[in-house]
């Protein structure tokens, strides 16, 4: 094997892992989180799609035809990753977003909420809530789905 | 006076800061937001625009507003926004209703509301009165003219709007508004037209404008690919009003106009890939402008026109308080005639370049805290077509600067 053959191979080898990585990444940020919704809510599981626009107001009732609310979390590294794993948005953009819609009058801002148990408390307390918290902190007040 | 008040009001909004939060401000279940935004311009003397004083540097550059929402059962809403804003010859900081309209989402794929509701023109004319919610202090002149802030920025009627799944096709936002677009006479828009029906011979000020039934349509396309959102969206309408006429010689004439069958149709492209935002938009107008001056020693005329400009900007966040972004945009008086030599054989300009507008744009917004945003922002220009005030457009080459400052809660 030549060294301009060697070059070409470690090239393929490196481009193959950095895609991999790509790949498995937004896989490996899912699991810091969990989607939780009231008891409510009639769904086990989740497409990325309908998340996505759930989170972006687009869609805004459950099968039951409930209306969804929206519930974040405050300034938290988890809900960034979540946005930017499932939303495709950062933070900031996150907000505009929501404040686009509130300066035209078409939704209000969803409610933010810094403590954990209380948004906990919060998504269980009003049905049909969706919310996103640390893996493992849902407890069994709330109903944790899946992603499909 | 008024500079100074908008700067105590910006200061006021400021103070705020530290006790509100972007969804804290709420009385009654009714939700208040609002914006303060007081910038200054300075553009090259001859050439006055987008603020018509800003020539000689002007604060007549701010705009206020403050809107109330209230859900009053699951899926009905119910706000309005009130909007003041200075323009220099125009806007002059009266308050007036930017939208107000009852909101009813029946399910995901349809809504329906009714009273005067933003117009969804391209990528972002439903946000533009908000200065904190973009990157550049002025978006692309074409697509989003600051002479038609008072005509096409809402329209007065119906709408029905939803969501639609399309499996592995993404997803696809729709809205159809159908009503009309009540533009004042005394505003920037009536400015604008008063440029288009005056002739060589006669300048003309339009003294009332009345629309006929108007149509609206946006459809926005998210395919799976991450990032990525299309948008085509249509605007079709007629006005006409009456205009009084000068001469040289100081003798006035009464005269009628129209803007007849006006198709505006915009395509637009977005990606977003981490903090970094592409855009580009693509805008065609056809309509025919007539005016008819009965009494007086000038020829009525009547013209098709078929403007068109494009635009792809650029913006990327550094930091939390850094953004910075770049444009260029071109605009045309007649897209078959992009020399502008057809134009001025005909009379209608003097020189190509008033057919024409060619700018760039380089803007760094600044985020020293929530809610605040601080904007510099540059424009070199080349061409005058978008000018719409007669007066002085004088200069081919000329430059805008302008700076702002915006709370927003």
């Amino acid at each position: 094997m030549t060294k301009c053959h060697r070059a070409i191979w470690r090239t393929c080898w490196g481009l193959g892992a950095l895609g991999l990585l790509l790949v498995i990444a937004p896989v490996a940020l899912a699991g810091n989180f969990e989607v939780i919704v009231s008891k409510t809510v009639p769904v086990a599981s989740v497409s990325k799609a309908d998340l996505r626009a759930i989170f972006l107001g687009e869609k805004v009732k459950w099968d039951n035809s409930r209306y969804i609310k929206v519930v974040v979390p405050e300034d938290s590294e988890l809900f960034k990753e979540f946005l930017q794993t499932v939303v495709g948005k950062t933070p900031m953009q996150f907000d505009k977003h929501w404040q686009n819609l509130v300066f035209t009058g078409k939704a209000a801002m969803p409610r933010s909420i810094a403590d954990t148990a209380q948004l906990v408390d919060f998504v269980a307390g009003h049905p049909g809530t969706i919310g996103v918290v640390p893996a493992g902190k849902a407890g069994s007040s709330v109903k944790t789905i899946s992603i499909k | 006076m008024k500079a100074g008040l908008s700067i105590v009001l910006l200061c006021v909004a400021g103070m705020m800061y530290p006790a509100v939060d972007a969804s804290a401000l709420e009385v009654e279940g009714v939700e208040i937001h609002g914006f303060v935004s007081q910038g200054f311009i300075q553009s090259t003397k001859e050439n006055n625009f987008p603020v018509s004083n800003s020539g000689k540097g002007s604060f007549n550059f701010n705009d206020f507003a403050i809107n109330f929402s209230k859900e009053l059962t699951p899926g009905l809403r119910v706000g309005m926004q009130l909007l003041a804003m200075d323009r220099g010859s125009y806007g002059r900081d009266k308050v007036t209703i930017d939208w107000a309209y009852g909101d009813y989402r029946i399910t995901d794929w349809l809504g329906v509301r009714g009273g005067k509701i933003k117009a969804p023109l391209g990528l972002y004319n439903e946000s533009r009165d908000n200065d904190a919610l973009r990157t550049f202090i002025f978006l692309p002149q074409n697509q989003y003219y600051e002479y038609d802030r008072d005509s096409f920025n809402a329209i007065t009627g119906g709408s029905i709007y939803g969501s639609v799944p399309l499996g592995r096709g993404g997803r696809a936002n729709y809205q159809v508004q159908v009503g009309t677009f009540p533009i004042e006479a005394g505003g920037a828009s009536a400015k604008n037209y008063s440029a288009f029906i005056s002739t060589p011979d006669i300048t003309s000020t339009v003294t009332d404008i009345s629309t006929e039934t108007s149509v609206v349509h946006h459809l926005e396309w998210r395919p799976p690919v991450e990032g990525v959102r299309a948008t085509f969206s249509g605007l079709h309408t007629s006005f006409r009003g009456t205009a009084v006429g000068q001469d040289v010689l100081g003798n006035s004439f009464d005269a009628t106009w129209k803007f007849a069958n006006l198709h505006r149709y915009l395509f637009g492209l977005e990606y977003t890939w981490g903090d970094l935002i592409l855009a580009s938009e693509y805008q065609l107008d056809d309509y025919t402008v007539s005016a008819d001056y009965p009494n007086a020693p000038t020829q009525s005329f009547s013209s098709k026109q078929s403007g068109d400009g494009w635009y792809v900007s650029g913006t990327y966040r550094f930091t939390d308080w850094l953004e910075a972004g770049a444009y260029y945009h071109e605009t045309y008086a007649d897209r078959k005639d992009r020399s502008g030599a057809r134009l001025v054989a005909s009379g209608y300009v003097d020189n190509p370049w008033n057919a024409w507008q060619k700018d760039t744009a380089l803007t760094l917004r600044f985020d020293p805290v929530p809610h605040v945003v601080f904007k510099i922002e540059g424009h070199l220009e080349e061409g005058t077509w978008l000018i719409a005030e007669t007066s002085g457009a004088e200069k081919k080459n000329w430059f805008i600067f302008a700076t702002k400052a915006t709370v927003t809660f």
